[in-house]
């Protein structure tokens, strides 16, 4: 039996864990949006105008108060993380030589159709502070914009980035923690800019890859990683972040152990990858991690 | 100081990477440093290929999706949504007809749609 526990954050000298992947996610805050105000505006400003298609809509049943509780709890909570409201990673700057051809600035026009302004990393921040500040014993004002903007892009925040939030969060400074990821979290361009959040606040030791069916058993068929790190004593100030920041920093020149699975390979198991991984790691502990106790 | 294993047969790869270099990347999967891969990014980067994000928006003004990676979750259908829910077998010669899949959705969701997996869509060539 599993009992719930309350975890107080910052205190664990090791966490372990793996967040839900996918699934449901957040998507269920949107509907404290449904019953404001400004969302029966924008229902009317259909982009197709096909209010013909609506003419035979039952009525929306109203939001249970318990339900709504909840939901605002939630985004009260959730909105004083960081991951919801970070900017996309930067572009690279991309070296070519001269010979290289330049794309044609007509490929990029369609993002102009988007022309309404997007908000911010500051304005999510501003609706942080707001949603913080907002009295407990007043219900939370959804029809405000930036109120709805913050629920709106929390609802569409991958949960197991808000998961992975959490679990940093958990561990006490110098702490260890070992978490299970997708895949889109150690390798995707979408969550960029958490990781270099992350590297704000932890120091990665190892990023082991695993194979696609390991989870198979269980109904998940994600791809997934096994990330090891350290939490830091103390987080990285504001503005800390350039592609160059470590160089040059001898302290920050130290080895993190990456693994992947070659499927394709003769012979390959799981376990001989595993086994083999595990062994590496041990003979190499001290390079990699040599303070570890 | 970056330094891979890759014997050809080997079960595993294994990278070894210094911070600097792993910053400098932001990519946390030995896969990414694959030799082969990096080779074809150098090549790209010539032709000044970019992402398909710089084309379809992470996120849409509406707050939905447009451009997801990998699994996004189960499609959320409501009955009582004032939304129609378009899929793809309404759509036919003669127009579109929701009668064969009279589904709805919340007005605001943003959830799942399906894959697609060509892998399983398409016929095999005879």
């Amino acid at each position: 039996m599993i009992r719930r526990a309350v975890l107080w954050q910052g205190l664990s000298t090791w966490f372990a864990g793996n967040p839900p992947f996918s699934g449901k996610g957040l998507g269920d805050l949107l509907r404290l949006l449904e019953e404001s105000p400004e969302d029966l505006r924008h229902q009317e400003q259909d982009l197709f105008g096909a209010s013909y298609l609506k003419e035979t809509a039952p009525p929306r049943e109203p939001l249970p108060r318990e339900k709504r509780l909840e939901l605002e709890r939630l985004v009260r909570t959730l909105s004083q993380y960081s991951c919801w409201r970070l900017e996309r990673e930067a572009d690279q700057e991309i070296e070519v030589d001269d010979e290289s051809e330049i794309a044609p600035t007509e490929l990029f026009a369609a993002t102009a159709l988007f022309d309404r302004r997007r908000p911010t990393a500051s304005d999510y921040e501003q609706a942080a502070r707001l949603i913080a500040q907002w009295p407990q014993n007043r219900q939370l004002d959804t029809s405000r914009s930036e109120v709805r903007d913050a629920i709106r892009r929390l609802g569409s925040t991958a949960i197991e980035v808000v998961f992975t939030e959490r679990f940093v969060r958990l561990a006490k400074p110098g702490g260890l923690i070992a978490l299970i990821v997708p895949e889109s979290i150690v390798a995707s361009d979408r969550f960029g800019s958490f990781r270099i959040w992350l590297l704000g606040r932890i120091d990665l030791l190892a990023s082991v890859s695993l194979p696609q069916k390991v989870f198979t058993g269980v109904g998940a068929n994600a791809r997934t990683s096994i990330i090891f790190a350290r939490r830091r004593a103390h987080d990285r100030p504001d503005g800390w972040y350039s592609p160059h920041a470590f160089d040059n920093v001898p302290e920050e020149d130290v080895p993190v152990f990456m693994a992947a699975p070659r499927v394709h390979a003769p012979g390959f198991t799981t376990e001989s990858f595993l086994g083999r991984v595990l062994a590496d790691a041990r003979r190499e502990r001290e390079k990699f991690w040599p303070n570890a106790k | 100081m970056m330094t891979t294993h890759e014997l050809p047969d080997a079960p595993t790869l294994e990278v070894k990477i210094g911070r600097p270099e792993l910053l400098q990347h932001n990519r946390w999967n030995a896969g990414y440093f694959e030799e082969r891969f990096r080779h074809n990014e150098k090549e790209l980067k010539k032709l000044h290929s970019v992402p398909l994000g710089d084309f379809i928006r992470e996120e849409l003004p509406d707050g939905s999706k447009g451009i997801t990676y990998g699994q996004v979750g189960a499609r959320k259908l409501s009955p009582h949504g004032s939304v129609r829910y378009l899929q793809v077998i309404s759509i036919r010669d003669t127009g579109i007809d929701f009668a064969v899949k009279p589904d709805r959705v919340e007005h605001g969701y943003s959830g799942s749609t399906k894959k697609c997996n060509p892998k399983n869509s398409i016929p095999p060539a005879r």
